[in-house]
């Protein structure tokens, strides 16, 4: 598979139809690994891909210091597909900018899980194999629990769950960092004329900081997982993002990253959307 | 330095009553940035504005806060008298210390104090106002008139006439509407259509107007003196530039048992028609749901017969794209569906005054046909059933209005006058016949209406009996009308029963079928059951809330003839006004990108209603492409603001209601 | 609680569109209708231009409660701005409600230029509620910590 995978590569940056392959490199320990930017065909092996490949490449389409002028291969994992559709939605990048490389592992995580070359060459047939696995779909079933188990809990007790986890936020902006759909260049928590968001670690603004970043990626996020990997201080931010998700599924029936040419959720609506809550 | 002036209005005793106007200015003198505080008597009076003027050139005043009434009500005049004294009016706000509170609080005490923060947050915004300036933008001094009735025809003669453009457009192939139908005209009893007709072909024949029947607005878009509209030119399947209007396809057209809309279903019409005999224009179109031809093929007759070879099955809807710069809606009304009800409207219909089942119950459009020379009874009152002359008409009022419980709340308005002209119009063709008419009230008011009704009762010998029908049924050949007479006491409870030969029901004024689509196409809004709102129900009462769409006759509310024309030459004159300059202002209200910090996602562009966001490349000097970014075209922006609370990123304000004087304003209530 | 629901005065802001709600609480005023005085309306052009920042700003700054009201679907005078505006409340409201915030204290509702009557009942009704459900203490320790 790995063999396939670099021969891809290799004809992609050979034949000159990209310019960068972005791809999984192998880390100091087996079960590391870190992001490769390959530029030569001669490179190519470098690029490995197994079950401890977690981090979404996708983050790096939207950094102007990578991307070349011409076209990009991309190692593409079902969470990286879906992240380029979100991209391409927002009118980020041409579709045609970014040669994908389709990917999967059976269960990411596990040592020896099966990994596979996936059969999509085009943007919307790799979405149509995302949206088909599992993978990269449903949150964890971990995740589902600790939410069941938040949900359970009065108003009074989230407000108290959340001030605790929030209290370790130290504002590194770590999770801002890793998520490709943050990819404004000037964040709202950098503003201050007003000030929107106290910058300083303190309790009101890392809750606003959390709440509005949860929001922002209301039927955007895919669920990767990146954000709550890269935290520092294991804040669970990929619960309040599997919130959101789940409440635009259910209210909109939308769920981002299986279709780059619908327009997003947050940005459209239904004469008939429910309204229940209004009086 | 903030240099804010704070003046306080009692508004005589309407909020000094309440709100301790002295103590509000007394506090909002200790405001930071205030630099000027007082309370008067009434701030828009003359002295009261003087108070204004005079504060903002001595104490150099850069911001003034009037609390006093809503500034949808004197926002204008305040920032006019600020404007005087040569500081920009949007450096003016209002606090609304009347409508949202002393009005409606009783506590002294806490109306009072509340006062007050309203006016520190108002002062906490006008301290980041800036100030702007009008936006000017073109005019196209061309107008679209919607509708072709009366008011419709007024309207855009009116405008005509003052030297512009008119595009006139009528959905029916005739223009005309329901005065169209009518016999004679209270109170002179002058017939409908000599009245009407010259008004038709002098709109049609008009160098300054263009005039589409048969023809819809599919849509509107843009702004006051800049809309683009787009109007579906249904397929009349005559080619209206050929036809001359001979009217042999019609004679020959062998599907004659149409019921005709215009004789409203009393008489009988042919697939290929034009409406009556007087239709402006006088070109036929082909009725396809009826037309043989459409339905399986064969026939083709009319194709054949058709000296001129006008006729054209193939012909598909045209759709026509206008530029006008003001739009007059003269839809007009229908009539009460009193047969079904208004399931749609949540109104039950009046199963009790026989529905559809008998044929002798009829509503006031159809006694027009019978009484009308261009009838289908030629003029001569016979009723449907049998074509018998009637020797009793009960004629019912208020059938679907006033009525709370199963009909509109509304009163219908034209009805107490077109009863007592059809019982009169009844008795001058039928002189030994007796009307009957059971009313509520009479509600004539109007030059020499109340005279009118009196004549109908005293010399024609009208019986009014003032009580409601609570039921009809037949016996025998005759119609058996139970009610009740109100004037009568007795242990009766003043119960009577007529056998009438007819009966005619003052069914309820509407709004036409699908006001509100229409309504929604032009962002205009529309009251509970559909009938379009003007701006201000006393001072700008044919104007709407959207800039450049004005209202005529009845689509805005039940009304009579010489209202809806009234009403048709006051939108003329608004059209007119709106046309006289080559530019107008708009309030510069409107949306910025910062660019810098524009990331290009165009959810902006999606949640824009307007189309006002427009994308702009930004390229380095060698001409690569670095970025897309999004750009607000100011003279499309109406701003609404949709695109700033999109923007993840901030990177659009909007002015007047910006983020930092909304924070402000929050923080004001601290 | 910090005190009892007898003095407790609540104190609710609302963000209203200018066409609708405030036009409707204008009529509460011109009809003289009575309502508590707890309510502090903000005046936008439109829901659509609402942000959810805001209401947080609300509550850093006190609000016991936030309404935020406009016109009804299909009435917008903008024509969509209060279609944008109810799914960003949809999801926004529910984020809250994860994050600790009390539904009962975000509240929403259409009023139009029309419904002065409504507006009064609506303030009446919130105002009794939140005077129920007492300060917002949770939050307030937040702010000042």
């Amino acid at each position: 598979m790995i063999e396939q995978l670099r021969q891809r590569a290799r004809e992609l940056l050979e034949q000159g139809k990209v310019a960068l392959v972005i791809g999984y490199g192998q880390g100091v320990s087996p079960r590391t690994t870190f992001p490769v930017f390959i530029k030569k065909a001669e490179e190519v092996d470098r690029l490995i891909f197994n079950p401890f490949c977690r981090n979404n490449l996708a983050v790096y389409l939207t950094r102007k210091d990578i991307m070349p002028k011409g076209a990009v291969g991309l190692v593409a994992r079902p969470e990286e597909v879906r992240s380029v559709a979100v991209l391409v939605q927002e009118q980020q990048f041409d579709p045609e900018r970014v040669v994908l490389i389709g990917v999967a592992c059976a269960e990411p995580g596990k040592e020896g899980a099966a990994c596979e070359l996936l059969k999509g060459r085009t943007l919307k047939e790799l979405e149509a194999e995302a949206a088909q696995g599992l993978q990269g779909r449903d949150p964890g079933r971990d995740v589902a629990e600790r939410l069941r188990e938040l949900e359970a809990m009065t108003p009074e007790e989230r407000l108290a769950f959340w001030e605790r986890e929030f209290s370790r936020c130290i504002r590194c902006y770590a999770c801002r960092q890793a998520c490709p759909m943050c990819y404004c260049e000037s964040c709202i928590v950098e503003k201050n004329q007003p000030q929107w968001i106290p910058s300083s670690p303190r309790p009101l603004g890392n809750y606003f900081w959390n709440v509005i970043r949860a929001f922002h990626l209301a039927g955007r996020c895919i669920g990767c997982g990146a954000c709550a990997r890269a935290c520092p201080a294991n804040i669970p931010l990929d619960l309040l993002n599997a919130k959101v998700a789940r409440e635009v599924k259910e209210s909109f029936g939308y769920e981002a990253g299986f279709d780059h040419e619908v327009p997003p959720p947050m940005a459209s609506f239904r004469t008939d959307d429910k309204q229940e809550f209004i009086k | 330095m903030a240099r804010i002036g704070v003046f306080v209005c009692w508004c005589g005793e309407n909020i000094g009553r309440t709100v301790d106007c002295p103590k509000v200015a007394a506090e909002a003198a200790e405001f930071p940035g205030v630099v000027h505080s007082v309370d008067y008597k009434y701030m828009c009076s003359d002295p009261g504005q003087g108070l204004v003027k005079e504060a903002i050139r001595e104490k150099k005043l850069t911001g003034v806060v009037v609390a006093a009434c809503s500034p949808r009500m004197h926002e204008s005049t305040f920032r006019r008298a600020c404007a005087e004294a040569g500081l920009n009016p949007f450096l003016c706000e209002m606090a609304n210390i009347r409508e949202h509170c002393s009005w409606v609080h009783e506590d002294r005490g806490e109306a009072t104090a509340k006062a007050v923060q309203l006016v520190r947050v108002m002062v906490e915004k006008v301290k980041r106002n800036e100030a702007l300036f009008p936006i000017k933008v073109p005019v196209t001094k061309r107008a679209l008139v919607i509708g072709g009735g009366i008011a419709g025809i007024q309207a855009a003669l009116d405008i005509a006439n003052g030297g512009k453009k008119v595009v006139l457009v009528e959905k029916e192939p005739s223009i005309g509407g329901h005065m169209a139908q009518l016999s004679e005209t209270f109170p002179t009893l002058d017939c409908s259509q000599c009245i009407l007709t010259p008004r038709m072909v002098e709109a049609a024949t008009h160098p300054n107007i263009t005039l589409h029947t048969y023809a819809e607005v599919e849509s509107v878009s843009g702004f006051i003196g800049n809309f683009d509209v787009k109007i579906r030119l249904k397929a009349r399947s005559v080619d209206i530039k050929k036809c001359t209007g001979c009217g042999l396809c019609a004679q020959k057209c062998p599907q004659k048992k149409i019921p005709s809309e215009f004789d409203e279903g009393l008489g009988m019409r042919t697939a290929i028609y034009t409406p009556f005999a007087q239709a402006v224009p006088n070109k036929p179109v082909i009725d396809r749901a009826h037309c043989t031809k459409f339905l399986n093929g064969k026939c083709g007759i009319c194709q054949k017969i058709c000296p001129v070879g006008a006729v054209d099955y193939t012909q598909e809807d045209t759709f026509i794209e206008e530029k006008v710069g003001a739009i007059v809606v003269a839809t007009g009304y229908r009539l009460y569906d009193f047969r079904n009800g208004e399931k749609d409207y949540g109104i039950e219909g009046y199963g009790e005054y026989g529905y559809g089942q008998y044929k002798d119950v009829i509503d006031g459009l159809q006694f027009e046909r019978l009484a009308s020379a261009s009838g289908p009874t030629g003029g001569e009152i016979l009723r449907p059933s049998d074509g018998k002359p009637p020797e009793k008409v009960v004629f019912i009022k208020c059938v679907g209005s006033r009525d709370c419980a199963k009909g509109l709340s509304y009163c219908s308005k034209i009805c107490c006058m077109y009863i007592a002209k059809h019982a009169m119009l009844y008795k001058h063709k039928v002189h030994h016949g007796t009307a009957y008419v059971f009313y509520m009230d009479i509600r004539a008011g109007g030059k020499s209406y109340d005279e009118f009704v009196r004549r109908a009762i005293e010399e024609d010998g009208a019986v009014y009996i003032r009580g409601r029908v609570s039921r009809i049924y037949k016996r025998g050949g005759k119609l058996v009308v139970v009610g009740a007479d109100t004037l009568l006491g007795g242990t009766g409870g003043g119960r009577v029963e007529i056998e009438a030969d007819l009966v005619v029901l003052a069914t309820a004024m509407r709004p036409q079928y699908g006001i509100e689509a229409l309504a929604q196409k032009l962002s205009i809004s529309y009251d509970e059951y559909g009938f379009l709102s003007e701006a201000h129900p006393k001072l700008r009462p044919v104007e709407t809330n959207t800039a450049g769409i004005f209202l005529a006759g009845a689509c805005q509310g039940a009304k009579d003839i010489p209202e809806a024309v009234g009403q048709a030459s006051g939108a003329a004159a608004k059209v007119l006004g709106l046309f006289s300059g080559d530019e107008l202002e708009r309030e510069p209200i409107v949306a910025h990108v910062n660019q810098s910090q524009c990331v290009g996602c165009f959810y902006c562009e999606q949640v824009c209603p307007y189309h006002a966001i427009e994308r702009e490349e930004k390229r380095d000097k060698a001409g690569n492409l670095i970025a897309r970014v999004a750009k607000v075209n100011a003279g499309l922006c109406q701003g609404c603001g949709a695109c700033v609370a999109t923007c993840r990123s901030n990177s659009i304000d909007l002015d007047g209601f910006s983020a930092e004087q909304v924070f402000s304003q929050i923080g004001g209530l601290k | 609680m910090a005190a009892t629901t007898a003095e407790f005065e609540p104190k609710i802001i609302a963000f209203v569109c200018n066409w609708c709600t405030y036009a409707g609480a204008d009529l509460a005023g011109t009809s003289r209708l009575k309502y508590p005085a707890n309510i502090r309306a903000i005046r936008l052009t439109c829901t659509g231009r609402i942000e959810p920042m805001f209401l947080l700003k609300a509550f850093q700054e006190g609000a016991d409660a936030v309404l935020v009201s406009g016109c009804h679907p299909g009435d917008c005078h903008y024509t969509s701005g209060n279609y944008h505006a109810r799914r960003r409340w949809t999801i926004f409201r529910k984020l809250l409600e994860f994050s600790g915030i009390d539904p009962r204290r975000v509240l929403f509702s259409w009023v139009s230029a029309a419904e002065g009557r409504k507006w009064s009942e609506l303030i009446d009704e919130i105002t009794a509620q939140v005077r129920e459900l007492g300060p917002f203490t949770s939050f307030e320790r937040i702010v000042k910590a």
